[in-house]
């Protein structure tokens, strides 16, 4: 789907693991698959990465659904729809016309939209890319049958567990960790930065008052906007706030 | 027939005067297990009360037959659509044990109630009752709460 | 007692300590500045301390300064807390090893190294002290945080500056240092009032070049803490506390604050006091090792209350109140105190800034409701085996119940036996354990009935005869079935909601003189998810037990009754001083209970089990609490006047 492929490379970056796995696991990779290359057979398990921007990939993710046992989306493209997402706040002609020197040859939907928007999926990993520990978390859960053990908490627990000092509090940064999907093990906030919210909207996320307490100590509406548009700015709880504070 | 009746819930606040006037209208009606009591689309002229035995109420499905609903045990009533114009049965009642019945005319019972109007509010009280909880059971039943 | 004797010593002789408790050989961890803030870590000696350094404080907000002077410890608690050290954020608790059909498991052993915590504080003292309630005091002992606590040195010290946002004073925990440190420091000009409280304290004294301290500098640390206790930044009226909060559930304030609180579980993770805990088996697939770790849980994440799916804790305003009730309520009834020290972490720490103290104290000034009484604590006398490592126990048999349901009948594995009501907690490795109640036990065999409905239940169902799992148990309270001695005894249950109750009705049935009235009502799916359905019969058959089955949905086929099991209850007789068991899903007892309440029987006479989201059974893990209870070692059986003020109503 469409999407940079870096969270393929988290798969390659797995080797070993991958190695061990292959003994439990039939590895059948379609990269990019077109309808013309469309492997036969059924799947217990189907990794998608990517959002859906196009006629075909709408197709082909239907198909996928149909003939996998578990789906289970990867990467903040396929759950969010992705850095292209942006375009969903553009005027997409125009970004066509900027893009591409003949946009007549590229079919492209006007929205770029995750996954789950389309078909019924499993299980949502979420990152950009996505964290190799987790992946392997949900191949090894998928196979051995147990829930993957990735909770849908806040960055902040995992800040904490580290013991990272909070950059909200005692740095006066913005910080998207307390509205944003764990996964990523607070890497910005232990490098001393606040949280792009790379993993998209936890449940629950009170994307409100944490706007509200940054506008209240001298953050501008454009920082918010801002703020709540970068990786996963499609993402329903972040979009809906970033469109809040828009002029 | 009337230390038959006192068992019925529906008459159940009745004194001895009202409890004859309803035995003078009322029927015994013997079923075997698998007997039909009522049958759907028939017409519904009487409202019944179980005496002895347990009845089923179902439904007809096309292509499945029978599907029963709720059972009507002793001492509770069945058939209470004899009490609305024109009706017809809804359900098709039938005997899942040998059964006792208590017939009340609708037709006569609601005579009975414009004659009394105290004995009508009596029993039409506990009809309500009985349509209450039967609905709100069966609100329970369609959750299909132990399926989680 | 008189106070233990007090020593002066000089500035430049703290070296000289840390490095003599270094030389015993004892890690340090003390407070140094890191980046933004103080944080505890690992030192060598005072010039990792922050000397000069001080904080500013305020909600939602922690900022260094330099101080005007060269106070070693003239600050106030930072973002870490020694709960990090004795109960850290991630450990493996068991090591689980699987070679062909067998399984090993093993505990995962702290051993600690020897560590000294430098600059205790009052507060955090208390909080240890509250932690060992939880840990050590309670039905169980959890090992590894035993073991740490064993092997750490306190070295104490008395707060002489309050912070902006302390409270100890309010709550009784400082800020003079309370019982349980080794050495205990107040700083002074130009040094340090010590205090020994134990032999390993005073023998550091005694090796230091201390003086007696004199009356005056005796005096300046009475006038110091007492200053401090008069500037506290925060104050809280904790007065009957526990039962304004549980008698204001539905207070408007806990909507209010859930529009500000983000649900992020800072001011849990911050918290010295705060003991959830998750458990997760962590392995790779192809590995026949696997660990089940634990790691720092909150309250206010979704998991915490989540089970099968269902969550019970959906909202913010649910989660928040669970917080703020379960610090300064339920603690009380739990481990008769309150859950929090005044330490002010939370306030400082919560990113938007929430203030515990300014949440309460609009909630008592607010137009708050009366106050209820809560249950007072259970004293419990620790059993010393470990309740969190499963012993492996051979499948013996395995009996098909409905399609979905199997009994698993499994080798005992203690000698201890289960209680009718009691459950046991089943695991197979890499995949995790569930309690599962007990549904029939014998001489050497246990039986347990389950569903394979989640993925640990669908796993568990799939056993054969000959294979192995893990159990631990038994757990939890349990049906009072003496009761039925000199009562009419009814039982209701719905679903799988007969297995707790089978074993209670095995003893009932088996004694008849003993029990003579027993009826049981039985509401199931359909008729081909009956469970049971030979022993039922065997028991109607009984002169002292009378059995009623319904079903929701039926075939032509099916003779018996249709209809919930409230259409069954309708038409029984509910007599006032019968006593009542009941099981089954939580909207299906909720039912049952409305209809004795219309009978007229009093709550006291019923008996409910209640079912949560358990990780630990042993009270350890927070996981499964229900108001001021744990339903692991409180319940899962629970006498329904104890729990009327929470069973039923949203959010807990
Ligand atoms: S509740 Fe807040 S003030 Fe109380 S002990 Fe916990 S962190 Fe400290
Ligand atoms: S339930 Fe209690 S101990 Fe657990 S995180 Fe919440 S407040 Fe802390
Ligand atoms: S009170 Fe503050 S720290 Fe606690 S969960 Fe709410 S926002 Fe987070
Ligand atoms: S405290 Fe862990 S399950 Fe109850």
């Amino acid at each position: 789907m469409a999407s940079c492929d870096g969270c393929q490379l988290t798969l390659l970056d797995c080797e070993d693991e991958l190695l061990a796995l292959g003994e439990a696991v039939d590895i059948v990779h379609f990269p990019e698959a077109s309808s013309a290359l469309r492997p036969q057979g059924r799947f217990d398990l189907t990794l998608v990465e990517g959002s859906i921007s196009t006629p075909e990939q709408l197709e082909e993710i239907r198909h996928i659904r149909a003939v996998s046992h578990a789906l289970v989306v990867i990467g903040a493209c396929a759950t969010s729809g992705g850095v292209q997402a942006l375009r969903n706040f553009a005027d997409h002609e125009q970004f066509m016309r900027v893009v591409y020197a003949t946009p007549s040859y590229v079919s492209s939907l006007a929205d770029s939209t995750p996954i789950s928007a389309h078909v019924p999926v499993d299980f949502e990993l979420r990152g950009c890319p996505i964290d190799k520990a987790q992946l392997l978390e949900v191949i090894t859960a998928s196979v051995v049958g147990r829930k993957p053990g990735i909770p849908n908490e806040a960055v902040c627990m995992e800040c904490k567990r580290r013991g990272v000092v909070c950059v909200m509090v005692a740095r006066g940064q913005t910080c998207l960790g307390p509205v944003t999907h764990a996964g990523c093990g607070a890497l910005c906030p232990a490098y001393d930065r606040g949280c792009y919210g790379c993993f998209g909207p936890r449940e629950s996320a009170n994307t409100g008052s944490l706007a509200t307490w940054e506008l209240g100590r001298g953050r501008s509406k454009a920082d918010m906007v801002r703020a709540f548009r970068l990786i996963t700015g499609a993402a329903p709880a972040f979009e809906h706030e970033s469109k809040r504070h828009e002029p | 027939m009337k230390q038959a009746l006192r068992k019925i819930r529906l008459l159940c606040d009745l004194d001895d005067g009202q409890l004859e006037r309803i035995a003078a209208i009322a029927s015994i009606e013997r079923v075997k297990t698998g007997d039909i009591v009522v049958e759907e689309q028939g017409p519904a002229n009487s409202i019944r009360a179980v005496a002895e035995g347990r009845v089923s109420i179902a439904v007809s499905v096309p292509g499945r037959g029978e599907l029963p609903v709720c059972t009507v045990s002793v001492g509770e009533i069945l058939g209470w659509s004899a009490l609305l114009p024109q009706a017809r049965w809804l359900a098709t009642a039938r005997a899942v044990k040998d059964t006792t019945l208590i017939v009340l005319r609708g037709a006569a019972l609601l005579d009975l109630y414009e004659q009394d109007r105290e004995l009508g509010y009596r029993v039409m009280h506990r009809t309500f009752e009985t349509v209450a909880e039967r609905l709100h059971d069966t609100w329970l039943q369609l959750m299909d709460s132990y399926r989680q | 007692m008189t106070p233990p004797p007090a020593h002066w010593l000089e500035r430049d002789e703290l070296g000289h300590l840390l490095a003599l408790i270094r030389g015993d050989g004892y890690r340090l961890i003390g407070p140094t500045v890191d980046g933004a803030a103080i944080i505890y870590d690992e030192i060598e000696g005072v010039d990792e301390l922050p000397v000069g350094w001080t904080d500013e404080q305020a909600p939602g907000r922690y900022r260094l300064r330099r101080r005007d002077d060269d106070a070693i410890f003239g600050f106030a608690v930072g973002p870490h807390s020694w709960k990090q050290r004795l109960f850290p954020a991630r450990e493996p608790l068991v090591q689980i090893r699987r070679d062909g059909d067998d399984i090993r498991f093993s505990a995962a052993r702290a051993d600690p190294p020897p560590t000294a915590f430098i600059g205790v504080r009052a507060c955090e003292l208390a909080a240890i002290e509250l932690q060992d309630r939880v840990f050590v005091r309670g039905p169980f002992v959890d090992h590894r945080y035993a073991a740490r606590r064993e092997a750490c040195l306190i070295i104490a010290v008395n707060c002489v500056e309050a912070g902006e946002l302390c409270f100890c004073a309010s709550m009784g925990t400082g800020p003079r240092v309370g019982p349980g440190y080794d050495l205990c420091l107040t700083e002074l000009d130009g040094g340090f009032v010590v205090e020994a409280e134990t032999e390993a304290g005073a023998a550091l004294v005694q090796r230091l070049d201390a003086r007696a301290a004199a009356d005056a500098e005796l005096t300046a640390r009475d006038a110091g803490l007492d200053s401090c206790r008069q500037t506290m930044g925060r104050e809280l009226d904790t007065e009957g506390l526990p039962g304004l909060l549980f008698g204001n559930l539905d207070h408007p304030r806990w909507t209010e604050v859930a529009e500000r609180c983000l649900a992020c579980g800072n001011c849990t993770q911050v918290c010295p006091t705060c003991f959830c805990f998750d458990v997760k088996d962590v392995s790779l697939l192809a590995n026949a090792e696997t660990a089940r770790e634990r790691s720092w849980d909150s309250c206010f994440g979704q998991d915490h209350s989540t089970i099968h799916g269902a969550v019970f804790r959906p909202a913010i305003a649910d989660r928040y109140r669970q917080w703020l009730t379960h610090k300064f309520a339920s603690w009380t009834s739990q481990f008769d105190a309150s859950g929090c020290v005044g330490c002010g972490r939370c306030i400082a720490w919560c990113p938007v800034g929430i203030d515990v103290t300014e949440e309460l104290s609009a909630i008592r000034s607010q137009d708050p409701k009366p106050a209820i009484e809560l249950p007072r604590p259970q004293v419990w006398w620790p059993r010393e085996d470990d309740p969190l490592v499963p012993a492996p126990a051979r499948v013996l048999e395995v009996q098909p119940e409905t399609p979905d349901t199997v009994t698993l009948v499994i080798e005992r594995t203690t000698a201890v036996r289960e209680e009718p009501g009691q459950f046991n907690m089943l695991s197979l490795p890499a995949i995790g354990d569930v309690p599962i109640s007990v549904s029939g036990s014998g001489e050497d065999f246990v039986e347990h009935t389950l569903r394979g409905v989640g993925r640990a239940t669908k796993a568990l169902s799939e056993l054969r005869p000959g294979q192995r799992l893990g159990v631990r148990g038994p757990f939890g309270s349990r049906w009072p079935i003496e009761l039925a001695k000199d009562h009419p005894l009814t039982l209701i249950a719905g679903g799988v909601g007969l297995t707790p109750l089978r074993s209670a009705m095995q003893q009932l049935a088996a004694n008849p003189d003993d029990y003579p009235a027993v009826r049981l009502f039985y509401g199931a799916r359909s008729a081909a998810d009956i469970l049971y359905d030979t022993e039922l019969l065997a028991w109607d058959s009984l002169p002292s037990c009378d059995v009623s089955v319904t079903v929701d949905q039926a075939s032509r086929r099916w003779l018996g009754n249709i209809g919930f099991v409230t259409r069954l209850l309708r038409r029984k007789e509910l007599p006032l001083d019968g006593r009542y068991f009941i099981c089954g899903p939580e909207v299906m007892m909720r039912q049952v209970l409305f209809l004795l309440d219309e009978a007229g029987v009093p709550k006291s006479h019923r008996f409910v089990s209640i079912e949560r989201n358990m990780k630990c059974a042993a009270g350890f893990c927070g996981r499964c609490q229900y108001g001021p209870y744990f339903v692991c070692k409180d319940g899962p059986i629970f006498r329904h006047d104890h729990i009327d003020f929470i069973f039923g109503q949203p959010g807990f």
